[in-house]
């Protein structure tokens, strides 16, 4: 019977539907620039360029359509796996407390470091700027990660699992309050700032950093679809069939996490995206089987995640205004369609 | 006829001692405070304030004197606020009768003897004035750089009553100042202290667009220490130097003024001084040509890297951005950076020049009373040949590594 | 032949924190190809822990599990899942999966990597479903069917992965009774054709005296008691296990009864079906049906069996159907008050 043939356009029209998403994602700025002229600079056949059109296209807007078309597929693929290991509709890359985490560790390094003069443009924290929230992001979303896997290999049900990731992603989020309470007014704006999330801010020279770690993500979920599927049923039923479920539990939620620990720590947290694009594809395919949700799903997260991303500088709105406007509806639609639930059991 | 006008008289008597026992109930017992610059016997008909002072600049204030007392208006306490009006009382004159509009304004005796404020950018206001003797509680003392001002905490006459950015409410009550001067926003603590009848006043100097007008607060501190004469004298001053600097680039046409940016990237934004904002009058005050002119924001605005490298890569100056130790340490934290002429030539401009140990810049406490000598500064950045004798108070230019 | 699952001296119960309750012990159990064994027993007594652990879900306490042969400690968990296949009374609801991918599921043990299925592997699948009867739901969304239906899909899918033994935790709970009678006929077909060996946990007592090879009767006292139903029945431990107040198990009806004191005693004349649910109503009605000798009343069939007599006490009454019979037999009054 092999895959319907339903499905297997959806998916189609999915792999189109990208491209034309970061084409345009490519042409729509403060300036139009006309697709033809896109292709040639990213050809780089130099036909009828701009240099002004290079210097924006190369310097702003691909590097930021690269962003977000991987850190949507990033959010989407690690709310589909936490979704489907912990048989929830409502589960997202942040439900183990990750972004809590990471939040925390953005915290310290903004609110906290060094002496900050009151000046108008405090945006920045001196040499190292970007990479020092970076790096306090991906600590404390590791930090966060190994706590709760640590306490999951020691504990029977996932459910039991969720609830812990959820009470520790509160601890970290008090903590944060309590810094954010303590903190000048010229540091909370950055705070506040970096809590909109965006995805212009990772540079070529962290690139390198953040595709592989994201490709890597991605490849394990790829890898782990006929797990995911045997999860359908359940742990006990999976492993019934063969599935190592406690390893499968460990390597889910770490890609997960990581999935969705990367791309808080590049881009901030981003609201929304990881819930609701797994949700987006079930419908579309009027389908769970993972060997086409897997692919629909990142695809449709970098879809969206490119039109929202257009939107937002378009009218200079924070992102996780628009991931949310896009998200919660759909959501609520999902969730009221669905009488039954998803999975229950 | 003698016996019917007695009681007329007596009627007269009782009605006058009518009148002049109301006349004396609406002239209750004379204010207690009989300091320095009080009225010793009051006399309804005199101007206590021939000195008054004329706001020609700053949007935010009005004042007007009523011979005893002063209204003085606040217009615009916070974004889209209604005004703040506040009734200065000459001590030991009377309180005076108000109309309607005034029956909820705080009364306040001047000259005041004691005041709290919570921002550093107060303190050269009072030292101009030399008045920091009135100074007895500051927010936070790591912020400030005046030194008369650091002077008076070290000794203990002025205290730290916020020193975590948490007001210490009961504090502030103990130590019962007779004014507290605040710089923006009305936090819940305010309100407490208000009620227990400290009058809180709002000083947003920093919502002006002009240079000139932020400057111009100086008298309205100058309101409720009663020196307006020196208020007046001192900015009469600045306003005659700053605009005889001006007269030294007026005439410059376009094409002689260099091309000015300002501002610092944040995750593909740009944050930039808006086009009507006092930074940007500045720079066209000194012979630059801000590249956001045409825009009209007062304050500061966020675009799209993209618009910010269209607009200004070719610019020729770089003022006003983030906490740069070098231009290596600039292209360290945003690569893009390099996109923008100012950067590749190194004339790249902070005003750094004068930073205390906590990291505060002198420019936002200094800098709001001497306007001119920002002035001065850009012009020898833009035009060092229009001010050759000067040197750099503020602004330091930022070296490649 | 060798026994497709066989237990030495398994000891099953749970391991806590430093401590371990033992629930059943020394059991030494077997199951052949083509057997359907029935595990009974009154609740609590530890059947869900003894198919639990049959199924590796939960470790023995002690002891070994062989199927086919092989000790089930050795065996991956692929090779495992290859031999065993698994139903259990939770009914994990998945939407947007048809029937057909449901079953689908399990051939997870026989595919590689990519999880690709092969033409063999979706012969396997289809006859699964055939071999349940499901045909007509294979392309139904099965968040849509009945408990009994999904029930169905569910053994396909444990079919698929071709095991030899096939283990059900109460699989017809939760189901009506025509879905409980259709499940364990198709089990106990199951285990003939397909060869499995079959191993089924219920509380369908009477259903499984009736379908059942073997029976495997847990016992309060922590031991496993097996045999042939009627052996079982015939040496009273059926009866035991399940004696209660006020009831006892009939050997003879092969069912349970309620036991109370009789309100008198009555005789039955006529035969055939009716009389036989005449006497089920006289019994409902407390008196104790007896063959002759002294009663209260006799109710007489007619030979057309269209209508009843009572007679005795002195009274005469008569009817066309049941439910006057019912009527007439509770107003009477009782011979010893």
């Amino acid at each position: 019977m092999g895959i319907p043939r339903r499905e297997s356009v959806v998916v189609a029209v999915l792999a189109v539907g990208l491209v034309l998403a970061f084409l345009m994602s490519l042409a729509l700025g403060a300036v139009w620039i006309p697709l033809e002229e896109v292709a040639s600079i990213l050809l780089r056949n130099g036909l009828g360029e701009n240099p002004e059109s290079v210097v924006i296209i190369e310097t702003v807007r691909l590097p930021r359509a690269i962003t977000a078309l991987l850190a949507g597929a990033a959010l989407g693929i690690a709310g589909l796996q936490m979704q489907t290991l912990f048989r929830n509709p409502l589960a997202d890359p942040f439900a183990l407390g990750i972004a809590s985490g990471a939040s925390l560790g953005v915290a310290l390094v903004v609110l906290t470091s060094g002496a900050s003069a009151a000046t108008i443009f405090g945006a920045n924290l001196g040499l190292a700027g970007d990479a020092l929230v970076t790096a306090g992001s991906i600590v404390g979303a590791a930090a966060a990660l190994s706590v709760v896997l640590a306490l999951s290999i020691r504990v029977e049900s996932p459910a039991t699992v969720l609830i812990m990731g959820l009470m520790f992603g509160y601890a970290a989020q008090a903590f944060t309050t309590v810094l954010v309470a303590g903190a000048e007014p010229a540091k909370l704006q950055d705070w506040v700032r970096w809590g909109f999330g965006s995805f212009g801010g990772v540079t070529w020279q962290q690139m390198p950093i953040f595709v592989p770690l994201i490709v890597v993500g991605l490849a394990v979920s790829v890898a782990t679809t006929k797990q995911l599927n045997a999860l359908l049923l359940g742990e006990n039923y999976a492993g019934s069939m063969g599935l190592n479920v406690r390893r499968m539990r460990v390597v889910t939620m770490a890609g997960a996490s990581i999935l969705g620990g990367v791309v808080t720590a590049f881009c901030g947290p981003v609201a929304f995206l990881g819930v609701a694009i797994p949700h987006m594809c079930r419908a579309l395919l009027g389908s769970s089987d993972h060997r086409t949700l897997v692919p629909a799903t990142i695809l449709m997260g970098g879809i969206v995640s490119l039109v929202a991303q257009t939107i937002s500088s378009g009218r200079s709105l924070p992102l996780n205004a628009i991931t949310s406007l896009i998200g919660a509806p759909f959501l609520v639609v999902v969730l009221m369609k669905n009488r039954r639930g998803v999975f229950t059991a | 006829m003698h016996k019917p006008q007695r009681p007329c008289l007596l009627l007269a008597a009782f009605l006058m001692a009518m009148i002049v026992s109301s006349c004396a109930r609406s002239q209750p017992a004379p204010s207690t405070s009989a300091g320095k610059g009080c009225v010793e016997n009051f006399d309804v008909a005199t101007d206590y304030f021939p000195e008054k002072a004329t706001i020609e600049f700053a949007e935010n204030i009005a004042v007007e004197y009523r011979r005893f007392y002063k209204v003085v208006t606040v217009k615009r306490p916070s974004e889209g606020g209604i005004a703040e009006r506040y009734v200065l009382v000459l001590c030991g004159a009377p309180r005076p009768l108000l109309p309607a509009e005034l029956a909820g304004a705080p009364v306040i005796p001047v000259p005041i003897s004691s005041m709290f404020s919570d921002s550093a950018t107060h303190m050269p206001l009072l030292v101009e004035l030399g008045r920091v003797d009135v100074l007895t509680g500051i927010n936070e003392a790591r912020y400030v750089t005046t030194e008369p001002v650091l002077d008076r905490i070290r000794q203990g006459l002025a205290i730290e009553y916020a020193p975590n950015y948490v007001i210490n409410t009961e504090l502030v009550l103990a130590k019962k100042p007779a004014m507290m001067m605040v710089g923006g926003g009305y936090p819940e603590e305010y309100k407490t202290i208000r009620k227990a009848g400290i009058p809180v006043v709002i000083n947003t100097e920093w919502e002006e667009s002009t240079a000139l007008g932020r400057a111009e607060w100086l008298k309205y501190m100058a309101f409720f220490l009663n020196e307006e004469a020196k208020a007046q004298r001192s900015f009469d001053g600045i306003r005659d130097r700053y605009m005889a600097l001006r007269e030294r680039t007026r005439a410059l046409p376009r094409t002689q003024r260099p091309r000015v940016m300002t501002g610092v990237a944040v995750r593909g934004m740009f944050e930039v001084s808006g086009g009507e904002s006092y930074v940007s009058k500045l720079i066209a005050d000194a012979g630059g040509d801000y590249v956001w002119s045409d825009n009209t924001s007062r304050g500061v605005m966020t675009v799209d890297l993209e618009e910010q490298i269209a607009r200004a890569s070719n610019a020729d100056f770089w003022i006003n951005g983030g906490q740069w130790e070098s231009l290596k340490g600039m292209l360290r934290e945003e690569p893009r950076y390099k996109q923008f002429k100012p950067l590749r030539e190194g004339r790249v401009w902070l005003y750094n020049r004068l930073v205390n140990a906590a990291g505060a810049h002198d420019y936002w406490s200094r800098g709001v009373t001497r306007p001119d000598l920002i002035l001065e500064d850009l012009i020898k950045i833009f035009h060092p040949e229009l001010a050759s004798q000067h040197e750099f108070v503020w602004y330091k230019q930022v070296p490649a590594e | 032949m060798t026994d497709a699952l066989r237990t030495l001296e398994l000891a099953v119960g749970y391991r806590g924190r430093g401590s371990q309750k033992v629930i059943l012990e020394g059991l030494n159990l077997s199951v052949k190809q083509r057997e359907l064994v029935c595990l009974l027993g009154s609740n609590g007594t530890g059947k869900s822990t003894l198919l639990r652990t049959l199924a590796r879900i939960q470790p023995p306490i002690a002891g070994s599990i062989e199927i086919t042969g092989v000790d089930a400690a050795r065996l991956s968990r692929s090779e495992l899942a290859r031999r065993l296949g698994i139903v259990l009374t939770e009914r994990p609801m998945v939407g947007a999966l048809s029937g057909y991918r449901l079953v689908e599921l399990g051939r997870y043990p026989h595919l590689n990597w990519a999880g690709r299925l092969s033409a063999n592997d979706h012969d396997v699948v289809k006859r699964a479903i055939h071999a349940v009867g499901a045909d007509h739901l294979s392309m139904r969304d099965s968040s849509s069917l009945s408990d009994g239906e999904r029930q169905r899909l569910l053994i396909a899918r444990a079919l698929a992965q071709e095991p030899a033994v096939l283990l059900l935790d109460e699989p017809t709970a939760f189901l009506d009774v025509p879905s409980r009678v259709q499940v364990l006929g198709l089990l106990r077909r199951l285990a003939r054709d397909e060869n499995l060996a079959i191993v089924v946990s219920t509380h369908d007592l009477e259903l499984a005296l009736r379908m059942a090879d073997t029976l495997w009767l847990v016992l309060a006292n922590g031991k496993v008691h097996t045999g042939l139903p009627e052996d079982i029945i015939l040496d009273g431990s059926l009866a035991e296990a399940f004696r209660g107040e006020h009831i006892r198990f009939a050997p003879e009806e092969r069912a349970f009864r309620l036991e109370i004191t009789p309100r008198g005693r009555a005789i039955v004349r006529g035969s055939g079906l009716y009389a036989v649910l005449a006497a089920a109503i006289l019994e409902r009605e407390g008196y104790e049906v007896v063959a002759d000798g002294v009663c209260d009343f006799e109710v007489s069939i007619s030979r057309d069996s269209s209508r009843w007599e009572i007679a005795g006490n002195g009274l005469r009454h008569t009817g066309e159907n049941f439910a006057s019979l019912a009527e007439s037999v509770r107003k009477k009054p009782n011979g010893k008050a």
